[in-house]
């Protein structure tokens, strides 16, 4: 049997002049593509930005595209920047100072996607499109078959296995309709649909959904933004936690790209640079997608990062 | 000197008497003079390559008193074999603490292969993508003038060059040092 999860469904990185220096997208699980793969032009033919050949020939096989377009996700990250500000001048309001780095869920798109972001000091924002449903677990291949497309070997020590896997499925607390119930009781939220074909087969999911929901809600219900992370949270169970490794990953990756001689700071990043270049580095590219493609709800760290 | 004399001096130097330095200064500091060559000589890689020698030249020329005083060796080197031991596993393991293996000599032992499997210096280093940097710029090659120099004060003239960087997409790092002759100890001419 197989299990849906959540995939990223698209990397963005942001300067502190709100110019976009990167954006990766990467496709999602799609049943109705799956299905009937062969024929339907229109849809492989959306350009991938860093989606390189190989991997967009895979995922026609195994019926995975990108969610929506690149236009699309581009403004998706664009909206999300409002969010930044926000958070940035509450948090200056309340006198915490900094910024804490992480600022968790910045906005629930639909019932599929969710926008989590992160912020360094300087301003470099990270943000990461996360697709609820992108990811076809099936517990019967291998993990690095994994429906979503092809993973290369060296993202995940061979330990993570597919029982592994499965069991982070369950930790990660995918809701199920009555839990969504009973936190939309709480804050008194208008229904969400029930997200059908989400469901973890193991039998002890319910009481960790509950947990996680629970002590999710009273630390997150001050502010409006967060009104809406408890819906997302609590619909999907996603916890802002979990995003971290990742974040974390961009941001090495990121050092990484700052500390190439050869990377004009100028052109990118600097107050009253030229700016407004996106940038190039395939390096970078490559780790970004490899993220993308690697991540996996309460699954650690990743490898070489 | 044997090669595995040469590698345990090499490991005892560097544990016992080399003061230590943070590798992303050494690699930032690097990386910074290289690019800002490129800025200055409006990307004409092969005068940066040549101004990298010359720098590393005048490295050469001061760094194998230092060796000399640290690596406490008085015995002259008997051939140009032990001269490449010593400098694979003396030399780049106590300034820069990597072992190059030395290799693809020539028949004549004058020529041999120095193959870097890390290389401090270009960590992080992607080429700039513009289609020339690739084919002409050789990031490294500041170690050809250290050699240069350093050999040439040892009365060994050699040449040294890469061949091949992964940098460029080559599958390793390799560098080519030929012998050109023994220098002669030449008396000043004035005391003719």
């Amino acid at each position: 049997m197989a299990t849906i999860v959540p995939s990223i469904a698209c990397l963005g990185v942001i300067g502190r002049n709100n110019n976009p220096l990167h954006l990766t997208i990467l496709p999602s699980y799609n049943p109705s593509s799956a299905s009937a793969i062969t024929s339907d032009p229109e849809k492989q033919q959306q350009p991938a930005t860093t989606i390189s050949a190989s991997t967009t020939a895979s995922s026609a096989a195994t019926g995975a595209s990108p969610l929506r377009t690149p236009l699309q996700f581009s403004l998706l990250l664009s909206s999300t920047l409002d969010i930044f500000e926000l958070r940035a001048r509450a948090h200056a309001a309340s006198g915490t100072g900094a910024l804490s780095g992480d600022l968790g869920l910045l906005c629930a798109v639909d019932e599929r996607l969710a926008c989590y972001g992160y912020e360094t000091n300087t301003g470099v924002r990270f943000v990461a499109v996360v697709d609820m449903r992108g990811r076809l677990l099936d517990p019967t291949l291998p993990s690095t078959t994994l429906i979503h497309g092809a993973i290369p070997e060296t993202d995940r020590s061979s330990g993570g296995g597919a029982g592994n896997t499965g069991a982070a499925g369950g930790g990660a607390g995918t809701g199920t309709g009555t839990t969504g119930d009973d936190t939309s009781g709480l804050v008194n939220l208008p229904s969400l649909p029930p997200l059908s074909g989400i469901g973890i087969l193991s039998p002890t999911s319910s009481s960790t959904t509950v947990t996680t929901s629970s002590s999710f809600i009273p630390g997150t219900s001050s502010r409006k933004p967060s009104l809406v992370a408890s819906i997302a949270s609590a619909s999907t169970g996603l916890r802002d936690a979990e995003l971290k490794p990742l974040f974390k990953a961009m941001q090495t990756s990121w050092v990484r790209l700052l500390q190439n001689p050869f990377f004009d700071l100028d052109e990118h990043v600097l107050p009253g640079g030229r700016g407004g270049r996106k940038i190039t580095s395939k390096k970078f590219g490559e780790d970004m997608r490899r993220l993308g493609m690697g991540w996996i709800p309460g699954v650690g760290g990743f490898e070489g990062f | 000197m044997s090669s595995n004399r040469a590698a345990r001096l090499g490991e005892e130097i560097w544990k016992t008497r080399i003061d230590k330095v943070s590798a992303e200064l050494v690699t930032l500091t690097y990386g910074t003079i290289v690019a800002q060559l490129c800025k200055d000589f409006d990307n004409d890689y092969i005068e940066v390559n040549k101004q990298l020698d010359r720098m590393g030249y005048n490295i050469g020329l001061r760094l194998i008193e230092d060796f000399l005083a640290k690596s406490n060796t008085m015995k002259r080197c008997s051939n140009f074999r032990e001269t490449a031991e010593m400098i694979a596993k003396v030399g780049f393991k106590i300034f820069l603490n990597i072992t190059p293996m030395v290799t693809n000599w020539t028949n004549d032992n004058k020529q041999f292969s120095l193959v870097f499997e890390e290389n401090p210096l270009a960590d992080f280093v992607e080429l700039p993508d513009d289609g020339r940097a690739q084919d002409e710029l050789w990031f490294s090659n500041i170690f050809c003038g250290v050699l240069r120099g350093a050999l040439e004060m040892v009365q060994m003239q050699v040449e040294a060059h890469f061949i091949s960087d992964i940098l460029r997409g080559n599958d390793t790092t390799e560098m080519r040092v030929s012998l050109i002759r023994y220098i002669d100890d030449e008396l000043p001419p004035e005391d003719d």
